[in-house]
């Protein structure tokens, strides 16, 4: 479904990602994981189009997008929360989530209402703070508003950059069951950018280890890597 | 006594009403350029000198063309056509000409570059309007003269600057409903705090740009369409108008239309006493009020972005 072929980007002269491959494929739930800085923005924002190539390819249901405009890739069915929520503070949480419905190529087909039920089926404790301003908001609740946004429109792809950053244990368990209902119940692929390999252990078919934007290890077998010490020095979180 | 003083007194507040008004429409419009578009564009007020400039244009050709023939209320209505649809769509066309040719490619330069380039629009501009005009300054009143004056106090008055008030006072109100009810307006209000998440969610930033851009625009030529009926218009004063729509950008708080309406109100009041009472000095007292505000609030009386 998505495949990053040989991306090369530099910010100000530093290589933040180095000829790195990536694909995720249908129906599919994978996690890049690393260091803070080691790449994994870097790389969800070349899939957004928010940061440019010096070279490689970004291609999605086999179009090549890599010159699209960041709206064009949303309407072609890529969702992203980005790392920091990044809502608007002065708009409600409702118009916050509808924001990603008005930007759709179909709106006239589009039930609102019924997409708001989608995403509240996902994260019920919404109802209560919907017509909150999203300034106003915890960061737990901000982060299931984020994700929220990017699910609405029922992406084919979800990236979550950060998602678990900062939440309390509780919400970080919900926000993992909701991961999963998404993937298994809306069949979307999922695509998570995270620091510590504990959250997303038991979410993820596929893993890949970036360190200083080269991707060094990739596993079918994200548990494996528990048994490898120079890599749980990276991805354990420490 | 009494009937004196208000006699000397209400020509001053309606001064400053027809001031604020004009300050409002060239300043909202700046605000919203410079809160969306992160563009510091010094030649805004060029647009509201082209608005004027072009209703000299259409008030003498449609008095040529139908003052002869209609009735003074028929050929009122007409010039108000022109001046309040005509002009702002012609100033828009010509911004947005101008927005793809000159200024999309000075987007995301620093301020300093921006301000360096849009100043030397300001000059191509005032040369260009000198091409066309020639270097006299414009007036054109006879949109004001037929809609007549108000004895009050044992003076007249003219209506053309509460009929101006009460225009802009229309459109603020519909500025206000744009913002809060209508979808543009969100993502108008959106972009500006974050345009590149509005992009996220799968919305043509660039065509919204576009949109509100010819709208600040057409603002500012609204503005010089009702300026001129009441007052004589050069294409000098376009830095004097551009440091006032300035000065209420940083009074009322970027981005806010609560504030435009109050500093708006503020410069025109004390512009206009300052003018009648202390002339020397009133520029002075306009640029001290905004110190005042920069140092007691420095993200303006409504505005609350990060200074």
């Amino acid at each position: 479904m998505l495949e990053l072929d040989d991306i090369e980007a530099t910010i100000e002269g530093v290589t933040v990602l180095r000829d790195s491959n990536v694909d995720v494929g249908e129906t599919e739930s994978v996690a890049i994981v690393g260091r803070n800085g080691a790449g994994k923005t870097s790389t969800f924002r070349t899939v957004m189009g928010l940061r440019d190539l010096d070279h490689g390819t970004v291609t999605f249901r086999g179009e090549d997008i890599t010159d699209y405009e960041t709206y064009k890739r949303k309407r072609l069915g890529i969702g992203f929360a980005p790392e920091d929520r990044q809502l608007i503070s002065k708009l409600t949480a409702r118009e916050n989530i509808e924001m990603s419905l008005w930007g759709s190529d179909d709106e006239s087909d589009i039930d609102a209402d019924e997409r708001l039920s989608m995403v509240l089926d996902v994260f019920p404790a919404m109802e209560e703070f919907l017509d909150r301003a999203a300034g106003k908001l915890s960061g737990g609740q901000q982060q299931m508003v984020a994700v929220s946004r990017a699910l609405v429109s029922q992406p084919e792809l979800l990236l979550l950059d950060e998602p678990f950053e900062g939440l309390a244990p509780g919400i970080k368990k919900d926000l993992r069951e909701s991961i999963e209902t998404v993937r298994n119940d809306l069949g979307t692929s999922v695509f998570i950018a995270e620091s510590q390999l504990s959250h997303v252990r038991g979410v993820v078919d596929r893993l890949y280890v970036i360190e200083r934007g080269e991707i060094i290890a990739e596993t079918d077998d994200p548990a494996s890597i528990e048994e490898d010490e120079k890599l749980m020095e990276i991805v354990g979180g420490g | 006594m009494v009937a004196q003083v208000l006699s000397q007194q209400v020509p001053i507040v309606l001064n400053a009403l027809f001031l604020a008004s004009v300050l409002f429409l060239l300043g909202t419009g700046l605000s919203i350029i410079y809160g969306m578009l992160n563009f510091l564009n010094l030649a805004h007020a060029a647009f509201l000198i082209l608005g004027a400039y072009v209703s000299a244009t259409v008030i003498t050709e449609v008095v040529s063309a139908v003052g002869g023939t209609v009735g003074g209320g028929v050929l009122l209505v007409v010039l108000l056509v022109g001046l309040l649809v005509v002009v702002p769509a012609i100033v828009s066309v010509v911004g947005l000409t101008m927005e793809r040719t000159l200024f999309k490619p000075i987007y995301g330069l620093e301020d300093d570059y921006q301000l360096l380039a849009t100043f030397g629009v300001i000059l191509m501009m005032e040369d260009g309007m000198k091409f066309i005009w020639g270097g006299q300054p414009v007036s054109a009143t006879r949109p004001s003269t037929l809609l007549g004056g108000v004895e009050l106090f044992g003076s007249t008055f003219p209506l053309w600057t509460l009929f101006a008030t009460g225009v802009t006072a229309v459109i603020a109100a519909t500025l206000y409903y744009f913002f809060e009810e209508t979808r543009l307006g969100k993502i108008t209000l959106a972009m500006a705090e974050n345009d590149e998440i509005v992009g996220v969610a799968g919305i043509d930033t660039r065509s919204v740009h576009l949109k509100v851009y010819v709208i600040g625009v057409g603002l500012a030529g609204l503005g010089g369409a009702l300026y001129l009926p009441n007052a004589s218009m050069t294409t000098g004063l376009s830095l004097q108008f551009v440091i006032l729509a300035f000065a209420v950008l940083v009074i009322g708080g970027l981005g806010s239309l609560k504030g435009a309406i109050a500093a708006a109100l503020l410069i025109g009041f004390v512009r206009s006493f300052g003018t009648y009472y202390v002339p020397q000095l009133a520029l002075a007292i306009v640029f001290l009020l905004m110190a005042a505000v920069m140092l007691i609030k420095p993200t303006g009386l409504f505005g609350d972005i990060k200074a």
